[in-house]
C-alpha cells in the first residue's frame, strides 16, 4: 500500500517537473503533501492555471485535494462542481473545519447577495402581494358593513 | 441574443429609464448603420447592457441627442449617438445573431435559419470589413467550436457546458474595452455573465428541447428522465437555484470593482434587481411560466420574445 502511494506520487511528481521544466524540492517523506503546499501557493497568488495543472496531476486524491480543486473551481466559476468537491471533502473529513467553513463560504454568497436585493428593495413582490391583499380584504369587509383596518 | 439582461423597471429612476432606452434605441440605429434596416431586427437588451458597462468605463461621457424614430414617429426620443462602444456591442450582436441563425439552420429550423442569415448578410459581411469589430469573429470562433463539441458529446455537467459561452462573453468584454482604462475585474465580469446568460437559457428551454431532442446540459445530466421535463426541472431546481444566485453573487461582486465613472445606479438595478427577478421566475418553485404547452405538444417560444422597452 505504501509503497503504491509512494510510486503514484513520484509519478505525480515526475509529471509536475515535465510539465513546469523546474525541480522543486520535496519534503522527505511528505511529497503529496508538499504537492498540495505547492497548489495553496498557486492559489494564494491567484495562478489558477498553475494550481489547477498541479492538482490535476496529483493522483492520490483525499479530503485536501477535493477541498483545494473546490477552490480552484470556485475561482473559475464552476460554483456547481465547486460544491460537490467541497462536499466530498467534508464527507472524507468530516471533523475539518476549514473543509466546513468552505461549503458555508460558497452558500453565505449566495444568500448574502439575496439579502442585498432585498434590502434594496428588488425582492418586494411579497411585500406587494401582503399589502395588497390587505387593502382589498379591508374593502371587502367595508362593503359588507365590518372594518378590517380600523384606520383606513 | 437572448434577452434575459434587463433592468427592473418598477426600481428604475426616470433619468435611468430613458438612459437605458436612449442605448438601446443607440443600439438599433448602429446596427441600421452597420447592416442597412433589416438588421434592426436582432437588436437585444445583452447587447444593450454591454455596450452600457463598456461605455460607463469610457473618459468621455455619452451623447445624447433627440432622434425621431419610422416605428415611434409621435414624438423624437433621446437615442446615444456615435458612441464607439455602442458600435462595438452592434458588431458583437450581429457576429451572435449570425451564430444563432447558422445553429438554427444546422437544427433544422431552415426558416428561421435562413431568415435570420438573409436579414444580417450585408450587416455581417459589413462587420467583417471594419478594422476593429473583425478581430471579434476570431475570437469567438474558438469557445463556439468548443461549445459545438460539447454538444456533440453531450456533455452533463453545466459547468463544463457553460464554459465556452462563459469564455467567448469573457474575450468580447476583454476586447471591447475602452482603451487607457485597466479594468481586471473586466474579464471575470463577462465570464459570470456568459455563464449566467447560458445557465438560464438552458433552464428556460428544457421543454422546447426535450421535446426536439436537442441537446441541453440539463437533459444530459438526466437522459433516463429526457421525455419528463418537468421532472428534471423538479431535480434540478436546487442546484440550478444555488448556481443562478452564485454567479450573481460573483457578478455583482467583480462589477462593483470595474472602475465605472458613471450608470453605476442603472448597471447596479440591472445586477441586483432585474437579473434577481429574471432568476426568481426560471429557478424558484412554481414560479414557471414556460412550462405551459401548446394543443401540439411544442412549448411556447413567447417567453423569450423581446418586448421593446416602451411604456
Amino acid at each position: 500500500m505504501a509503497e503504491k502511494r509512494l510510486r503514484e506520487v513520484n509519478e505525480a511528481y515526475e509529471m509536475l517537473v515535465g510539465k513546469n521544466g523546474r525541480i522543486w524540492e520535496a519534503q522527505s517523506g511528505c511529497e503529496r503533501e508538499s504537492g498540495l503546499a505547492r497548489v495553496r501557493e498557486a492559489l494564494q497568488r491567484g495562478d489558477l492555471w498553475s494550481a489547477e495543472s498541479l492538482l490535476d496531476a496529483i493522483e492520490f486524491r483525499g479530503a485536501e485535494w477535493h477541498f483545494l480543486k473546490g477552490l480552484c473551481l470556485r475561482m473559475k466559476g464552476w460554483y456547481g462542481e465547486a460544491r460537490q468537491h467541497f462536499a466530498h471533502a467534508v464527507r472524507l473529513e468530516p471533523g475539518n473545519r476549514e473543509y466546513r467553513q468552505a461549503i458555508e463560504d460558497i452558500e453565505g454568497t449566495a444568500a448574502a447577495y439575496q439579502e442585498r436585493v432585498y434590502a434594496r428593495g428588488g425582492g418586494v413582490d411579497d411585500a406587494c402581494r401582503i399589502c395588497q391583499c390587505l387593502i382589498c380584504s379591508d374593502c371587502c369587509c367595508e362593503c359588507m358593513g365590518g372594518d378590517l383596518i380600523a384606520c383606513c | 441574443m437572448f434577452g434575459y439582461i434587463k433592468p427592473f423597471q418598477p426600481e428604475l429612476k426616470f433619468r435611468e429609464y430613458h438612459l437605458f432606452r436612449a442605448y438601446y434605441c443607440g443600439l438599433c440605429l448602429a446596427l441600421a448603420r452597420l447592416g442597412g434596416h433589416l438588421c434592426r431586427a436582432t437588436v437585444s437588451y445583452d447587447s444593450t447592457f454591454l455596450a452600457i458597462v463598456l461605455a460607463s468605463l469610457a473618459p468621455d461621457p455619452e451623447q445624447l441627442s433627440p432622434y425621431r424614430c419610422p416605428l415611434h414617429p409621435l414624438k423624437p426620443r433621446p437615442v446615444v449617438i456615435t458612441c464607439p462602444e455602442l458600435e462595438y456591442a452592434a458588431g458583437v450582436n450581429l457576429l451572435l445573431a449570425h451564430h444563432s441563425a447558422l445553429d438554427a439552420w444546422q437544427d433544422g429550423e431552415r426558416i428561421k435559419g435562413l431568415a435570420g442569415r438573409f436579414l444580417i448578410s450585408r450587416g455581417i459581411a459589413s462587420v467583417r470589413r471594419h478594422p476593429r469589430l473583425s478581430q471579434i469573429e476570431a475570437a469567438i470562433t474558438g469557445p463556439l467550436a468548443e461549445l459545438a463539441r460539447l454538444e456533440l458529446e453531450q456533455c452533463s455537467s453545466l459547468d463544463r457546458a457553460a464554459d465556452p459561452f462563459a469564455r467567448l462573453l469573457a474575450a468580447i468584454t476583454l476586447a471591447g474595452l475602452p482603451d487607457p482604462r485597466p479594468a481586471p475585474s473586466a474579464e471575470r465580469v463577462g465570464y459570470l455573465l456568459g455563464k449566467w446568460i447560458y445557465t438560464i437559457d438552458a433552464l428556460a428551454d428544457l421543454e422546447r428541447d426535450a421535446w426536439r431532442g436537442s441537446y441541453n446540459p440539463l437533459l444530459a445530466a438526466h437522459p433516463q428522465l429526457r421525455q419528463e421535463p418537468g421532472r428534471v426541472r423538479e431535480k434540478m431546481r436546487e442546484e440550478m437555484r444555488f448556481v443562478l444566485m452564485q454567479t450573481l453573487a460573483d457578478l455583482a461582486r467583480a462589477t462593483e470593482d470595474l472602475p465605472l465613472v458613471r450608470n453605476r445606479g442603472l448597471i447596479s438595478n440591472i445586477l441586483y434587481e432585474g437579473l434577481h427577478q429574471v432568476t426568481q421566475r426560471y429557478a424558484s418553485t412554481g414560479g414557471h411560466a414556460c412550462e405551459s404547452v401548446r394543443s401540439s405538444g411544442c412549448p411556447r417560444r413567447s417567453q423569450r420574445r423581446e418586448d421593446p422597452p416602451g411604456l
